[in-house]
């Protein structure tokens, strides 16, 4: 083999910057605390840096949004209890407005009292969380959802409930809107409701009732018990279909009525029970069940509460009122309770949700190291060796540079 | 006794023309592409005497070089390879930087922007949340710009080194075509065996140099000319004539440049596959390859981004209760380059292609480029250029659109005549935002659903979803209400919906009218309502917000077909970088052992043409004592004639 002089030089000088080349790049490294410069140096960890940085980025977001979830669930969550705790206040006064030893004006002072309950709720339902958006108003969080207009409350929301992106593939409600809690509270016992006419003149009381067989009920229909001469008789009439009620063939026309046991009726799969000494002409009504808002029960109570109690009459017509505001207080409790159920259930969920995305951050955070940082006890080590190649190559090339036999002649 | 003289002289004469030669190649062992000399020393006839045959001496016949063909066309063939893939690379490079960086290239932005609409669906109403959303669009836009501005300087840099290339080639090739003709003139005259070494390591040196340039076989002619010809044996050099090359503008792409040759009053275009190797060869296949590929992705990328999020944002409702406009410019509007008539055309045929995001057509786009060609009467043939695909289209299917590009021609052409379509080249340079006003954000529905306030049954109603695509029905905010007519029927009523009666009730079975959909589920009470309406003073309301927020993850690009499953825009933008990175890595491989064969190849070479100064150095010596010798030859003869003439 020959070696020209040409090539001497040449590899020599060509070994020495190679041993630079890599030299740089492992500085680079170890500088840059980056594994790679550019794709071309590992195209499959650049291409899966790139999506793991988004992912963490994307992650980071879920978790402001898992913040700002948490925080407005909490809100609502505490108001929704303190709305339970006024109901059950609320329920309290009514019980004791029962009492017959009461005098009118003790109970227009537990009216007036429930009356400033009534505007602590109105306060409570206009709740906003910390930015200021109102927390019962659905999607429309600017207005301010229930004001007062002379007896009555109206709402001024929408029926929207705002949702965060707390994961890929989960959107959180983080408010419920008021129409759903306080809106809209079933009346009666959920099906029907029974009452007595405001004008009956006797004592006669009818109670809650209760659904017998779902499967017989007639969906809408009314029903009406009309008292006859003497309240000894009654008629029942189906006034949706116009006509009288048969039970067992037996057409319910001047039924006898005893006023000292009262009287159940069991027919289309409801029953419910009349008590007391009805007079000529009062009728107790069974409607399908509809929905009064929270705030109406409280007026109606407010107004049953202030009217002065005239005779067994006048009892018998704050009884039915007192009976009706329980059942509604009662229904909309469920509903206040139902609404911070859910919400202690998101609650919960955001918080595991928490803690799946800083693990999922950590998990990602590590690959996406893995991926592109370097390994210094590597680099170090492979610093030190380029660095002897380098030296060894310049020290090498002198020395052989150096042979001529040009020295000798 | 002259005799000895002249076997002294002879002898004198060879040693000072090997110490000559010794001295050439010793200035000469630093010149490139020079091939050691040696003296080649062949003994003089003998004199045939009575005492048998008397040594006349030695005579030098010729000089010639140390050379080996076979090395010297792998020399030039990996140098050709090894600086056309390093070219390639090394622009590679430069677009792999620039898009695989964690910091300047799109995916930060892209992030940004999503990030922003997320902030805006978190604070829906929130000024500064939209402001950070705008300011994120709009840097999304500066960013698809300045790496657009990259590959356009790149383009224009191409096309500025093919210039240089070509003037470069030129310049080689007539001077080759010089040299042939001088070595063949020098040759003819020539003794047997003595070549003018000299120009012919010249010679090489320039073929090596063109190679570099642009890849030139070598076939060796009979008067010792090299004729050069390119990969696919188009002639650049034939004997003492040149064929020159120069640029003009490409027939399909104006703005790319072609390079031509001249056949004498009339020039030919010269397809990419002749010019191959080199430095142009590079240069072509980068244009050809990475840069165009690079950038019809990133545009399809903008194009699929700017038409996908404008149809989500236009079935929104902004803060001023207005239905949502285009967020981003839309791109058929101002498009008007993509489609380039062949210079070579004979008709005034006219052709314009469009992409629009009816039918989610944005989302089949490809990255390639189409030629359309009409073939015969009425007959067109449309060719994906990324793997020759050909759709054969007829006047009559006109307008058609293949992989999401629409095409229409207005203006019949000329059988023959070819059209290059480029529908995603100029997406990037187009993608803007066109939204400047920050409340014109549309964060929400533009409909609100609501269960009616005295319903006594359970029925709840979803919060509803507007029909996508864009636009809008006409009568979507009208109020529409459906009342419960029986457990199983409802009637509705409102404008636009023709007010049905008895509908059949489902739970959970999509409603729709007027453009929107609901779904009421639960067991709705006979008379109960449900309205559907529009969404005034919704400003909390971030559906449409969360709905563009999701397209982040949605697979919305490279569709097989409307609907089918696609890849998210990080994912497309990935695939650009892991393309760009894995071509830069396998031509940092390619272009990694090609040098290595160039320099295996220069070594072997080196090996038997270099010159070894020891050697020579021992050479001088040798020449110099055979130097010395004759001289003392001489000097004997001069004795032995003075002897002669002493005798008396």
């Amino acid at each position: 083999m020959r070696i020209s002089t040409k090539e001497v030089f040449d590899s020599g000088s060509q070994a020495i910057m190679q041993g630079q080349v890599d030299l740089m790049k492992t500085q680079q490294q170890i500088s840059s605390g980056r594994k790679f410069m550019s794709g071309a140096d590992d195209p499959v960890a650049a291409a899966n840096g790139l999506r793991l940085r988004q992912g963490v980025e994307i992650n980071a977001q879920y978790q402001v949004n898992q913040k700002a979830a948490l925080g407005t669930l909490t809100q609502a969550e505490s108001v929704l209890g303190d709305i339970g705790s006024l109901l059950l206040d609320v329920r309290t006064s009514t019980l004791a407005a029962g009492n017959n030893n009461l005098l009118d004006s003790d109970r227009q002072n537990i009216a007036q009292e429930i009356a400033g309950r009534l505007q602590q709720l109105i306060g409570y339902a206009n709740s906003t969380d910390g930015a200021g958006s109102y927390l019962f108003g659905g999607y429309n969080d600017t207005t301010q959802p229930y004001s007062q207009t002379g007896t009555s409350v109206v709402y001024a929301g929408d029926q929207g409930s705002r949702g965060l992106q707390v994961s890929d593939s989960r959107v959180i409600d983080v408010s419920v809107n008021g129409a759903g809690v306080f809106n809209r509270v079933p009346t009666g016992n959920g099906v029907f409701a029974t009452s007595a006419l405001g004008t009956n003149g006797g004592t006669g009381a009818i109670d809650a009732g209760q659904v017998t067989s779902p499967a017989a009920l007639l969906p809408g229909h009314s029903y009406q018990v009309v008292f006859g001469a003497g309240g000894t008789t009654y008629t029942l009439n189906d006034t949706t279909a116009g006509a009288v009620v048969s039970i067992g063939g037996v057409p319910q026309t001047n039924i006898a009525y005893n006023s000292a046991t009262g009287a159940t009726l069991s027919f289309n799969g409801l029953q419910f029970s009349i008590s007391g000494a009805p007079v000529a002409g009062d009728k107790f009504n069974v409607v399908p069940t509809t929905v009064q808002s929270v705030f109406t029960t409280l007026q109606n109570l407010v107004t049953v509460l202030n009217a002065p109690v005239a005779g067994a009459a006048g009892r018998a017509t704050l009884n039915s009122g007192i009976a009706d505001a329980l059942t509604n207080i009662d229904h909309a409790f469920d509903n206040a309770l139902a609404a911070r159920t859910l919400m202690g259930v998101r609650m919960k969920e955001v918080e595991t949700l928490e803690t799946v995305s800083s693990t999922h951050d950590i998990s990602m955070k590590t690959a996406l190291s893995n991926i592109e940082d370097v390994d210094y006890a590597d680099a170090a080590s492979r610093l030190a060796r380029q660095q002897m190649v380098l030296e060894a190559a310049q020290k090498s090339f002198v020395t052989v540079s150096h042979l001529t036999l040009f020295n000798f002649i | 006794m002259p005799g000895l003289y002249g076997i002294s002289v002879g002898a004198l004469n060879n040693a000072m023309t090997g110490v000559y030669t010794a001295g050439h190649n010793i200035s000469n062992a630093n010149t490139p592409g020079y091939s050691r000399q040696t003296i080649e020393q062949t003994t003089n006839d003998p004199l045939r005497t009575g005492a048998g045959f008397i040594g006349q001496g030695a005579t030098v016949g010729a000089i010639t070089r140390l050379y080996d063909g076979f090395l010297t066309q792998q020399v030039r063939q990996a140098n050709s390879q090894a600086m056309e893939s390093s070219t390639y690379l090394a622009q590679m490079q430069s677009i792999d930087r620039l898009l695989s960086d964690p910091n300047a290239g799109l995916s930060p932005a892209l992030t940004a922007f999503f990030k922003g609409v997320q902030e805006v669906a978190a604070k829906p109403a929130d000024i500064a949340a939209r402001q950070s959303m705008l300011s994120s669009a709009q840097s999304l836009e500066a960013r698809f710009k300045s790496i657009n501005t990259q590959f356009t300087d790149l383009r224009a840099a191409v096309n500025t080194d093919i210039q240089a290339s070509v003037t470069h080639i030129n310049a080689l090739t007539r001077q080759i075509a010089t040299m042939n003709d001088q070595i063949a003139l020098l040759s003819a005259n020539a003794a047997a065996g003595q070549q003018p070494n000299d120009l012919l390591d010249k010679r090489d040196t320039m073929v090596l140099e063109l190679n570099k340039e642009i890849r030139a076989d070598v076939v060796l002619g009979g008067d010792g000319s090299y004729g050069l010809f390119s990969s696919t044996g188009q002639p650049l050099v034939l004997g003492n004539l040149a064929y020159t090359l120069s640029t003009v503008p490409d027939a399909d792409n104006p703005t790319d440049t072609q390079v031509t040759v001249a056949l004498g009053s009339s020039s030919m275009r010269l397809r990419a596959q002749d010019l191959s190797g080199g430095k142009l060869g590079g240069s072509l296949a980068f244009r050809q390859g990475g840069l165009t590929d690079a950038q019809n992705a990133l545009g399809r990328l903008a194009i699929a981004m700017t038409e996908s999020v404008n149809d989500q944002h236009r079935l929104g409702q902004d803060l001023n209760g207005a239905l949502g406009g285009v967020l981003f410019t839309a791109t058929n509007s101002a498009n008007p380059n993509i489609v380039y008539p062949n210079s070579a055309n004979t008709g005034a045929g006219v052709v314009t292609a469009s992409v629009t995001s009816a039918s989610g057509n944005y989302g089949l786009l490809t990255a390639s480029d189409y030629r359309l060609t009409y073939t015969a009467l009425n007959t067109y043939s449309l060719t994906r250029l990324s793997d020759n695909t050909v759709t054969a289209l007829t006047t009559a299917g006109l307008p058609a659109t293949v992989d999401g590009v629409t095409i229409s021609v207005p203006t019949t052409p000329a059988i023959g005549d070819q059209f290059m379509i480029t529908p995603t080249r100029y997406g990037a340079a187009q993608f803007s935002v066109a939204l400047t006003d920050v409340r014109k954000i549309a964060a929400a529905t533009p409909i609100s659903t609501a269960a009616g306030l005295s319903n006594a049954g359970s029925g709840t109603v979803s919060a509803g979803t507007v029909n996508a695509p864009p636009p809008t029905n006409a009568n979507l905010q009208q109020p529409v209400t459906i009342t419960f007519t029986s457990a199983t029927t409802f009637d509705v009523t409102g404008v636009g919906t023709l007010n049905p009666v008895g509908v059949a009730y489902t739970a959970g079975a999509n409603i729709t009218y007027n453009g929107w959909t609901i779904q009421i589920n639960g067991t709705p009470g006979v008379n109960d309502t449900f309205t559907v309406g529009p969404n005034a003073n919704g400003l909390g309301d971030n559906r449409n917000a969360r709905a563009i927020g999701q397209m982040q993850m949605q697979g919305l690009m490279g569709r097989s077909a409307p609907g089918a499953t696609g890849i998210t825009y990080g994912e497309a933008y990935g695939q650009i970088v892991s393309q760009v990175g894995n071509k830069s890595s396998q031509l940092q491989v390619n272009s990694d052992s090609l040098k290595a064969l160039a320099a295996a190849a220069e070594k072997s070479q080196n090996a038997v043409s270099g010159v070894n100064l020891d050697e020579e150095a021992s050479n001088l010596m040798r020449y110099q004592q055979v130097y010395q010798a004759a001289g003392k030859m001489v000097s004997i003869a001069g004795v032995l004639f003075d002897t002669i003439l002493n005798i008396r």
